[in-house]
């Protein structure tokens, strides 16, 4: 494979792992900014009236009762007319209507409530209120980015069947350019495995100096993209890495060099078993 | 040392190139192997050299049996015979002493020993002060000297020489035959496959013929045709 090529697939081959990890980043920051916070939709026990101020205490007060909800906090008018306006218009039209009230519900993240024992016990105070514990929504944000991420990753299996075809392909080349030479090492005794050293030693040195070349690249255009900033890459400010993603990109560049290597080794092999 | 038992050859389906070859070469001794061109010298000598395996009959070399060895039993076996060929084979992007050290190279010689007998060794065929030089920018004569200097660096048992003065005049010639002497009082057995006549009558050593794809042995002195 040469210099180029490996440098190609590590910059492929990092970028799609990159890409992979944010998404499972975004998919736990959703996970955890959602479902740490419910909402309750409080709807008066009379129709075309905001609930009573009587009907908002027996919430707060049932609410707060529950082992495992910490905080809980009725969404201000204000700003409850500030998240309406945009779809039914001027302030004054949206003060008019019997708007539900709305609860922001923290929730212990370590012994959360069950979402159905909440909606019971609040039902059985308020039969016009309803519990959303965004559930809903979570899962299909999770099934988004996980697909993401596996189309990622299947990206990169993509990446590295490629790889292996092409050095393959590479060594074929080499070894048929290099025939005579071959057939010349043959007959003053030179065993397959010395021969196969050879050419493994030259992909080696070219695939350690593809992939540096890849790093160098990668990391140029990291760097332009968080320059650039979220309005060019939104998905990079989702970017931080752990521990295991670190190990895993690592392992890119070395794993290009030693794919290289191992597969110029059994290709070389196998040919020179056809050989005299 | 070699031993051919009613060996034949073919390539392929195509006609018995070499047929009914029996004949065994000694330790230690010298032979011409004559015979007009296409009469099959090059295929008896790549036999030799183990670059090909006899389609009938037994061919043993250092008493192994090569009809039944592994291939990968073979490259230790060739190291033992060193091999001159007819159109050199030298490795153009190599100088002339990395040409001459590939033998010791490949069996992982220390590159100490490695300069001490490549260089002693270019020196006896005449081109110690050739040793940085590309092989392209040598005669034809030259060229040959370090093809034998390559095949006999590693000190093989057998030296198997394909027209080695083909392309050579004839003083140059009658010298390389006296490096190959001069080896085999050493005690290396060297065989030399030829058609010029004229050299051949100037040495005195035991002549092999083929012809018609059989192989004879002819007194010292004797002539074909």
């Amino acid at each position: 494979m040469s210099l180029l090529v490996t440098a190609l697939m590590v910059v492929l081959g990092l970028t799609v792992l990159a890409g992979a990890a944010a998404l499972r980043h975004v998919d736990r920051e959703w996970r955890h900014a959602i479902t740490d916070s419910w909402t309750l939709e409080l709807n008066a026990a009379d129709p075309g009236h905001a609930p009573s101020p009587d009907e908002i205490d027996l919430a707060v007060t049932t609410l707060r009762a529950i082992p495992g909800i910490v905080t809980v906090r009725q969404i201000e008018a204000a700003e409850l007319d500030h998240l309406l306006q945009p779809w039914l218009g001027d302030p004054a039209t949206v003060a008019q209507l019997p708007l539900p009230a709305l609860f922001d519900i923290a929730i212990d993240p370590d012994r959360p409530p069950d979402p159905a024992f909440v909606d019971g016990r609040i039902r059985t105070a308020l039969p016009n209120a309803r519990l959303d514990d965004h559930q809903a929504w979570t899962r299909d944000l999770s099934r988004l980015a996980r697909t993401g991420e596996a189309m990622g990753l299947a990206l990169f299996a993509i990446v590295i069947v490629t790889a292996t075809l092409t050095v393959a392909a590479t060594a074929r080349a080499r070894l048929a350019v290099n025939r005579p030479e071959i057939e010349l090492l043959h007959r003053i005794g030179a065993s397959d495995a010395f021969i196969a050293q050879q050419f493994e030693s030259g992909a080696f040195r070219s695939a350690v100096a593809g992939a540096l070349l890849g790093l160098v690249i990668t990391a140029a255009a990291g760097a332009a993209i968080v320059a650039l900033g979220p309005a060019v890459a939104p998905l990079a400010v989702h970017l931080r890495l752990t521990l295991v993603d670190f190990a895993a990109l690592a392992a890119v560049p070395v794993g290009i060099v030693v794919l290289a290597t191992l597969v110029t080794r059994s290709t070389a092999r196998a040919l020179l078993r056809r050989l005299i | 040392m070699i031993s051919f038992d009613n060996v034949g050859f073919r390539y392929g389906v195509g006609p018995e190139i070499l047929r009914d070859i029996s004949i065994t070469l000694e330790a230690g001794s010298f032979h011409f192997l004559t015979g007009p061109s296409g009469a099959g010298k090059s295929t008896l000598l790549n036999l030799m050299h183990l670059s090909l395996r006899p389609t009938r009959g037994l061919l043993t070399v250092f008493d192994k049996d090569i009809g039944a060895l592994r291939r990968r039993d073979l490259p230790p076996l060739r190291r033992r015979i060193g091999m001159v060929f007819q159109d050199f084979r030298l490795l153009d992007h190599l100088s002339v002493f990395d040409n001459a050290a590939l033998p010791l190279r490949l069996v992982g010689t220390r590159e100490k020993h490695v300069r001490r007998d490549v260089t002693e060794i270019l020196e006896w065929v005449g081109l110690g002060r050739e040793l940085n030089v590309s092989p392209r920018a040598l005669s034809g004569g030259e060229q040959q000297r370090v093809a034998i200097a390559r095949a006999v660096v590693a000190r093989p048992s057998v030296l198997l020489a394909d027209e080695p003065t083909g392309s050579v005049d004839e003083e140059i010639g009658r010298r390389i035959i006296r490096l190959f002497e001069e080896l085999h009082r050493l005690g290396t057995a060297v065989v030399i496959a030829t058609h010029n006549w004229d050299l051949v009558d100037r040495f005195p050593h035991p002549r092999l013929e083929l012809n018609d794809g059989q192989l004879v042995r002819l007194p010292d002195g004797d002539r074909y045709g």
